[in-house]
């Protein structure tokens, strides 16, 4: 589904903070692979989702998109393809502008015709049909800013503006890491419901070792811009916490060093 | 009553332009200074048909005109990279020498010698010169202001509103904001020259520096507009603008009349408006932390003389 051959991305280059994000990195998901990323901070979670989604343009090698070249495709023409949840809350909607609206604004991926009217009567019963099964109360809340609920509703709006019109590839970064404990659960579970039922390709990134292990049917360790670890289905249901750390001590040989995802 | 008649045809004629000035300034979130050289591009282009016996060719060049302006702007905000304020600072500058070119390098030109759309209006209607004037202006800024509330209702509208405010999202959700924007910038000027083209042929002539200081009539407009619509949709916006527009000649006439200030204050006013107004928000903040500094400052000096007080 999607490929990354020898993608290669060095930042800075030239200047003393020169850091090689990503480092020849190749990488194939399957369809309908969920895959969680870890590694620590500056390991180039972040770095490979903006190659996938097209941030910048990569020095060296390529991306592939369900057979389709996407190396140098513009970021809002791969945005057709993929979606993409952010950490932050505030980063994926529109606040002035109401729930409807925000969700007309996804669903337009799907429009041929931009001049027509935004949010017909089917619409708008499509759109409250669809907020209704998540029971967020959202659906009675139609005409409400996006910017005066909270951050986990927020979440869950970008999450299904995400995934109303079935992209090909869903991107996850951190998507709960912003969130109380109760509330990223309940949209971890909204998440997952979505993402089987639609038999989404989703990559997501995590801090939470724990979640990493118990999403999805494949998982990847970065470090400097390297997958070190890659582990799926029979494999990777059998890995443990504890497993997963010495897996990393014995790549790295030394200790993993990051107190956010020990402490969850 | 030749004040009211007066303020209230000038008022829905700067209706145009305070729609102009809100789409750019509130729906795309840009202080769009190519305001200044795109009202007077309209009246420039205006004036020039109407001498040429165009009058009504010259309305439509007129919005042309400005939209080729809002897009030249737009392409050096978004392809080139420059500031948005720098990019309509570029345009408005360079507009000058063009609108210079169009009346003929002269400063003033003017049309009383000829047919204005307004001077043709009085002959096919046959109604009080005065009332043909409002008729015209009325049915100028009610038809294009029923084409902004639909516009900005349709996916490429919603697109433009998202992309003021919240671009990361927009970039996110496969629309090409270097598009929206242009497109914004285009619809925005086209209202203000539109409003340009209008003032020449309604005054009878046309003045190279009608457009300066434009830009602080049309926010103020739109700042008093918003004063008396609270609504935040877009129509209530739209509606507002008009609203404003016309309350905003109101105030100008009044003072004029009660010779208030002598009329060249008229500028320093304005933008005394806009300044008080767009402060208002960070003053009321600053007031309210005030009061609760205060408020904290009693309750902890209580609480630390209670505490010595029980040593």
């Amino acid at each position: 589904m999607l490929e990354l051959v020898n993608a290669q991305k060095t930042f800075l280059k030239g200047t003393p903070n020169e850091h090689r994000a990503l480092n020849d990195l190749s990488l194939t998901l399957e369809k309908g692979d969920f895959v969680t990323v870890v590694g620590s901070n500056g390991a180039g979670k972040s770095t490979l989702f903006g190659a996938v989604c097209g941030n910048f343009i990569l020095d060296k090698g390529g991306v592939f998109l369900d057979g389709e070249d996407i190396t140098f495709m513009s970021e809002h023409k791969r945005a057709r393809r993929i979606g993409r949840v952010f950490q932050d809350p505030m980063r994926g909607t529109a606040p002035n502008m109401t729930i409807e609206e925000n969700l007309a604004l996804a669903y337009f991926r799907n429009r041929k015709n931009p001049f027509k009217f935004a949010i017909t009567k089917k619409d708008s019963m499509m759109f409250r049909d669809y907020l209704s099964r998540f029971s967020m109360g959202l659906e009675e809340r139609m005409d409400a800013k996006v910017g005066m609920l909270s951050g986990g509703q927020r979440q869950v709006v970008t999450l299904l503006m995400c995934t109303m019109t079935t992209p090909k590839l869903l991107l996850l970064d951190e998507h709960t890491a912003a969130l109380d404990p109760a509330t990223a659960e309940k949209v971890m579970s909204i998440t997952k419901e979505i993402v089987a039922e639609k038999k989404l390709t989703t990559m997501m990134i995590t801090h939470n070792l724990k979640s990493a292990l118990d999403t999805g049917n494949r998982l990847l360790m970065l470090d400097s811009g390297e997958i070190i670890l890659d582990v799926r289905d029979k494999e990777k249901s059998e890995l443990t916490l504890d497993g997963l750390m010495k897996l990393y001590s014995q790549k790295k040989n030394k200790e993993l060093d990051n107190d956010r995802m020990l402490l969850n | 009553m030749a004040l009211v008649l007066g303020s209230l045809q000038l008022g829905l004629l700067y209706g145009l332009l305070a729609m102009g000035i809100y789409i750019t300034f509130r729906i795309l979130n840009i202080p769009d200074l190519t305001a200044e050289g795109s009202f007077t591009f309209g009246l420039a282009v205006s004036a020039a048909f109407t001498v040429a016996g165009h009058p009504m060719l010259g309305i439509l060049f007129a919005i042309l005109a400005g939209a080729l302006a809002g897009v030249i702007t737009g392409f050096l905000q978004t392809k080139c990279g420059i500031h948005p304020i720098l990019a309509g600072i570029l345009t408005m500058s360079g507009l000058y020498t063009v609108n210079l070119c169009i009346m003929g390098s002269s400063s003033n030109l003017s049309l009383i010698a000829n047919d204005t759309l307004f001077k043709m209006s009085y002959d096919l209607f046959g109604l009080d010169k005065e009332i043909c004037k409002l008729l015209i202006a009325a049915l100028m800024v009610i038809v294009i202001a029923v084409l902004f509330i639909v516009f900005f209702h349709t996916h490429i509208g919603l697109c433009i509103r998202a992309t003021g405010d919240n671009e990361e999202m927009v970039k996110a959700s496969s629309i090409d904001i270097n598009v929206t924007k242009i497109l914004a910038l285009a619809i925005g000027n086209g209202s203000i020259a539109l409003c340009g083209g209008l003032i020449a042929q309604y005054q009878g002539f046309a003045d190279i520096n009608s457009g300066v200081g434009i830009l602080v009539v049309g926010l103020a407009s739109v700042i008093i507009g918003e004063l008396f619509i609270r609504k935040k949709t877009v129509t209530a916006g739209i509606l507002s603008a008009i609203v404003g527009s016309v309350v905003y000649r109101f105030i100008v006439a009044l003072a004029m009349s009660n010779s208030f200030f002598p009329a060249y204050a008229l500028k320093l006013v304005s933008s005394i408006i806009v300044g008080v107004a767009l402060a208002l928000p960070a003053m009321q903040s600053f007031l309210n932390g005030k009061k609760n500094r205060k408020s904290q400052k009693q309750e902890y000096l209580r609480v630390y003389s209670e505490q010595k007080g029980g040593k």
